[in-house]
Order: C-alpha cells, then sequence, then structure tokens
C-alpha cells in the first residue's frame, strides 16, 4: 500500500508511466475490496447457486422460443451466457460512479485531486479492477456451465470473439456509466441512475430470456441497451462457434460501436460541466 | 413513541423498569429506532420497491417459457408467476430472520455503540433483541405484501379466500419465528466469533437455493443427496406450506401439509435455544471484554 501512496505523491509526473499509474489504481482498489472478503464470497456463492438454480430450472423449460429466437434447444446454455456476461454491466455503468460515490463519502476526493496523479487515471484503474473481477465469474460460470451439460463452443476464435464484445460491452456502457457518475457529483444521492439502469438491463436485456417474448412496445427499450445487441454476439458466437465476421455478430458490434462513438462526447460534456460546477461551488468533498 | 426524544428517554430511564409493559416499551424503542434509520434513507425504500418491482416481472416472462405440463407433473399448479412469486415472498424474510442480526452486531460493534447499548441493558438484550427482530418481520413483511399484489396484478393465481390467507400468515409467522431463532443464535455466536458473518451469508444463500424458490423441490429427486439436504433445512417446509396454502389451497389438515408442519415444527425450540445461546455469548464476551472488539 506505500509503494501505491508514494507512486501517486510522486511530484514530477513524468517519471512514472501513466499505464503503471493505471495498474497502480487497479492495485489499490483491489486492496481495498479484498478487504471485504464476506462480499466477495457472498458474491461468488450467489453466482454458483445461480447457476445450478438455471440449471434446474431449464428441466421445465420448452426450448421454442429459444430455438425461435436463433440460441438453439438448450436454455441452460442460453442462461448460463447470459450469467457470465451481466457481470460487466456492473463494471461499464456502475464503476465511475461508485469511485466517485466512496472518496466523496470518506472524504477522500478532495486529496485525491490534489495530486499530481490524473483523477482519469484513477478511474481507469478501478474500471479495469472491476473488468477483472467481472471475468472472475466469467471465468466460474462458463467451465461451471460447461461441466453442467451447457453445449458452449469454446476454441481460440470464439474466445478472442468473446474477449473483443466483452470489452466492447464494457466500453458502450461507459457513456452511461460516466453520466451516473456525473449524477452522483451533483446530487449526491447513491447512485441511482446505475442502480435502475442495472435493474433495467437485467430486464429488457435479455440476460435471462430471449427479447422476443417481450411486446414489440417494450422491445423498443430493448434495442436501445447495448447489452441486448453484446448479449447477443456472445450467445450466437458461443453457441455457434461464429466469429466476429458473421453478419448477425457484425451487425451487433456495429450497434455497440455506434452507441460508444456517439455516447462518449455527450458524457465526457455533461462531466465537465457537473465536475467544473462541482469545483466553483467548493461542493466537490461534500456528501 | 413518535419521536427520537421519546426512544431515548426510554433507554436512559434510570429506573431498571420490570413488567411486561415495560418489555414491549423497550421493545418497540428498539423497533422504532431502526424504522426512523431506514426511512431517513428514502432513496433506499424506492430502490427496494424498484427491485422487487423487476424481480416479479423478471419471472412473470420467464413463465412465458416454463412448460405448464412439467410443473403439473411435478405434482404443481401450472401457474408459474404464481410459484416464483411465493417463492420470492417468502425468501424475502429469510435473510431478515437469519443473517440481519448478526449484520446488525457488526454495525453496532464497528460503530462503537454496542458498549454503550450493553451499559442501558439489564434483561441480557432480550427487549433489543425481540425489537429488532419485530422491525426485521416489518420490513420484510412490507416487501413480502408487494411481492404478492405484484403477484395479483400479473395475473398470479394466489388464493382469493381469508381463510387460506389467515392460513398462510401463521405458516408465514411460524416460519419466520423458527429461523429468527436461528439469527439470534447466530447473532450470540457473532460476539465473540466475528467471522461468522461470512458462514451466515453463506447460509442464505444455500437456504434460498435448496429452499427450492425458483424451481420445483421435486426436480431434486433426480440428485438425492440435494434433495435430502434440501429436506433438512426449515424453510423448505415453510415454504411448500406457503405455497400450497396460497396456490392449491390445501388446508394444514391435508396429509401433505401436515407431514410439513410436523417437520416444521421439530424447528421451533430454536426460538429458546437462540436467546440461551446469545446468553452465553454475551456472558463470556463481558467477561472476557470482547464486548466492542472488532
Amino acid at each position: 500500500m506505500e509503494e501505491v501512496l508514494n507512486l501517486f505523491q510522486e511530484k514530477s509526473s513524468g517519471k512514472v508511466s501513466s499505464v503503471y499509474k493505471v495498474y497502480m489504481a487497479m492495485l489499490r482498489r483491489a486492496k481495498i475490496r479484498f478487504n471485504y472478503k464476506t462480499w466477495m464470497l457472498f458474491d461468488f456463492a450467489t453466482t454458483i447457486f445461480n447457476v445450478f438454480t438455471y440449471f434446474l430450472l431449464s428441466f421445465i423449460i420448452l426450448p421454442q422460443q429459444v430455438v425461435a429466437a436463433g440460441y438453439g434447444e438448450s436454455y441452460f446454455t442460453f442462461a448460463v451466457i447470459g450469467l457470465a456476461v451481466s457481470h460487466y454491466i456492473t463494471a461499464g455503468l456502475r464503476s465511475l460512479a461508485r469511485t466517485i460515490r466512496l472518496e466523496q463519502f470518506y472524504g477522500t476526493i478532495e486529496s485525491v485531486l490534489s495530486t499530481p496523479t490524473d483523477f482519469v487515471i484513477l478511474f481507469l484503474g478501478d474500471l479495469l479492477y472491476y473488468v477483472l473481477y467481472s471475468s472472475i465469474f466469467l471465468i466460474i460460470i462458463l467451465p461451471l456451465g460447461i461441466m453442467l451439460g451447457a453445449k458452449i463452443v469454446v476454441n481460440i476464435y470464439t474466445l478472442l470473439t468473446l474477449i473483443f464484445l466483452v470489452l466492447l460491452l464494457v466500453l458502450s456502457n461507459l457513456p452511461i456509466g460516466i453520466l451516473s457518475a456525473a449524477m452522483v457529483m451533483k446530487f449526491k444521492q447513491g447512485d441511482p441512475i446505475g442502480w435502475a439502469l442495472t435493474w433495467i438491463n437485467q430486464l429488457f436485456g435479455g440476460t435471462f430470456f430471449p427479447i422476443t417474448i417481450l411486446p414489440p412496445s417494450l422491445r423498443i427499450i430493448s434495442f436501445g441497451l447495448p447489452l441486448t445487441y453484446a448479449l447477443d454476439a456472445i450467445r450466437y458466437s458461443l453457441i455457434w462457434g461464429v466469429t466476429i465476421f458473421h453478419p448477425r455478430v457484425l451487425m451487433d458490434t456495429l450497434a455497440m460501436i455506434i452507441y460508444t462513438i456517439v455516447g462518449y462526447p455527450i458524457a465526457i460534456k455533461v462531466f465537465r460541466i457537473v465536475y467544473k460546477g462541482a469545483l466553483k461551488e467548493g461542493k466537490l468533498g461534500i456528501y | 413513541m413518535s419521536s427520537i426524544s421519546d426512544i431515548i428517554e426510554v433507554f436512559r430511564a434510570r429506573e431498571k423498569e420490570h413488567g411486561f409493559h415495560a418489555f414491549i416499551r423497550r421493545a418497540l424503542a428498539s423497533c422504532f429506532y431502526q424504522l426512523k434509520i431506514y426511512t431517513s434513507y428514502r432513496m433506499n425504500f424506492a430502490l427496494d420497491l424498484i427491485d422487487i418491482t423487476i424481480s416479479a416481472l423478471i419471472y412473470y416472462y420467464i413463465g412465458f417459457l416454463v412448460s405448464p405440463q412439467d410443473l403439473m407433473r411435478l405434482g404443481y399448479t401450472p401457474d408459474y408467476i404464481a410459484f416464483a412469486l411465493a417463492g420470492i415472498a417468502l425468501s424475502r424474510y429469510i435473510w431478515t430472520s437469519v443473517a440481519r442480526l448478526a449484520h446488525k452486531m457488526r454495525h453496532e460493534i464497528s460503530a462503537g455503540t454496542f458498549e454503550s447499548l450493553a451499559a442501558a441493558d439489564f434483561d441480557d438484550f432480550h427487549a433489543w433483541l425481540w425489537g429488532q427482530i419485530l422491525y426485521g418481520f416489518t420490513w420484510s413483511s412490507s416487501v413480502f405484501f408487494v411481492t404478492i399484489l405484484l403477484g395479483y396484478s400479473l395475473g398470479a393465481s394466489f388464493t382469493r379466500s381469508l381463510v387460506f390467507w389467515l392460513q398462510a400468515i401463521l405458516i408465514v409467522l411460524l416460519t419466520v419465528l423458527i429461523h429468527a431463532g436461528i439469527g439470534v443464535m447466530a447473532a450470540g455466536m457473532y460476539i465473540v466469533h466475528k467471522q461468522l458473518e461470512t458462514l451466515l451469508v453463506l447460509l442464505v444463500a444455500v437456504i434460498e437455493f435448496f429452499g427450492g424458490v425458483l424451481y420445483p423441490l421435486s426436480l431434486l429427486w433426480n440428485y438425492p443427496p440435494l434433495y435430502y439436504i434440501a429436506m433438512l433445512i426449515p424453510f423448505t417446509h415453510g415454504l411448500e406450506l406457503f405455497r400450497r396454502t396460497i396456490i392449491d389451497e390445501l388446508p394444514l389438515t391435508h396429509p401433505l401439509m401436515l407431514r410439513h408442519l410436523i417437520i416444521l415444527l421439530v424447528f421451533f425450540p430454536t426460538i429458546f435455544l437462540g436467546f440461551k445461546v446469545f446468553k452465553h455469548y454475551l456472558n463470556k464476551a463481558k467477561k472476557t471484554g470482547l464486548l466492542a472488539a472488532y
């Protein structure tokens, strides 16, 4: 921990590379989070029990709707991929808001911002931590699913496609995450937007059931969520063994890229306005 | 008891008030101060409501995928939304009954207020514990009613008979009391064994999984060891009794219901055992000075 502190205190900012600082920021968050072993254990236990629950549930589920949506005949495979990927939503949507909220809550946000290290570095470190933490779930869930009979095609091509799509999922959700963080900074009320979006994603993103079940009027919400495209692409790739170059996966990828390109300038502009406002009013550290 | 000053007055009363009336006053004070804390976080309340609604909607749509024939083959009515929401509604009591007290103890000990509570206490925390159980029950019941109302509005075929709802309330009370006994026991052990919270958190996940909240328990027949574990958990029997009451309208005199009721009643002594264990660990912590150690 002292090493991390010394690094952020470094006066000549050019002395340490930004990549190393991001790595150390990630390590800092990991060290803090690993102190709360209870909740980590709870997270893992709940996830494992969730996999078993959907495994049992799949015995009473009719495959017609899953087949019609193009995901093969196994509902369990469908659900297991949804469970494995859904954790990345937290990384994209809520990591920045969590960072700001925690630093505000513990009264450390002003100290953090007074160091020569840019806040973006700390944020990227946190984001990296949450992505890696979510990857632990993926690494636990997919093999467990395969052991229980999920029909997932694993080879170097599908794995590379999975990594690419997961990164794109996080990036395409990040603009909303930045907006959510701006709201935390402005209203200092937990992370209501982050919570609401996590739930909206769970319901409309197609994590537990194909979105084709939803009435057409509600399906419009699904098409506005990057998770819908990410899940569709990841499922299609892992179930049929296709790569990024398959037309359906390619279309989903394009949708996520558009989301990212359009979302960033808006999100960053809003964040800057809120951030500068908080600086001017001296309310940055107030929670 | 409407304001914080009333609650403080109850706890700072110089003369130790004994008798049933005084006990109720202290228990209510313990419940009200917790309610005051909760209602001061209005956003949390709104988030809890959204959480329940989204959960209900997710299982409403999953219900379209479930095979009604398979549900009937496994001994239930073909209505999965009623099946799942009954499970979700009752499972909301489990966290509050089993793990919340130990979680609350951790909060009081880490915030440094547990010793102050112990200094004002003269009945081995009985009134305080009952107040906390009452608070947990009040909170879970609110969530329970919202879940059931959502179920009705989504078309779940819950009973509309008042008699069966009274039977259901009786089953809920029994299930909650038994699990509260486990929770009081765990809270007592937590005073001395601080690592216990991890186990409790796991225990809640285990209880919810084996209880068959989202899937028919009969599916575990294919995995006999898992089925027997499920049978050893009181929640499994409480949930079966509750479901059969509000969905199938089975009276408690039905042989299937009697079997689950008898097994559930076997666990009834945990309520008394819970308070005994709590007292034992509280005295141990007082003697060894571990009361405020965190």
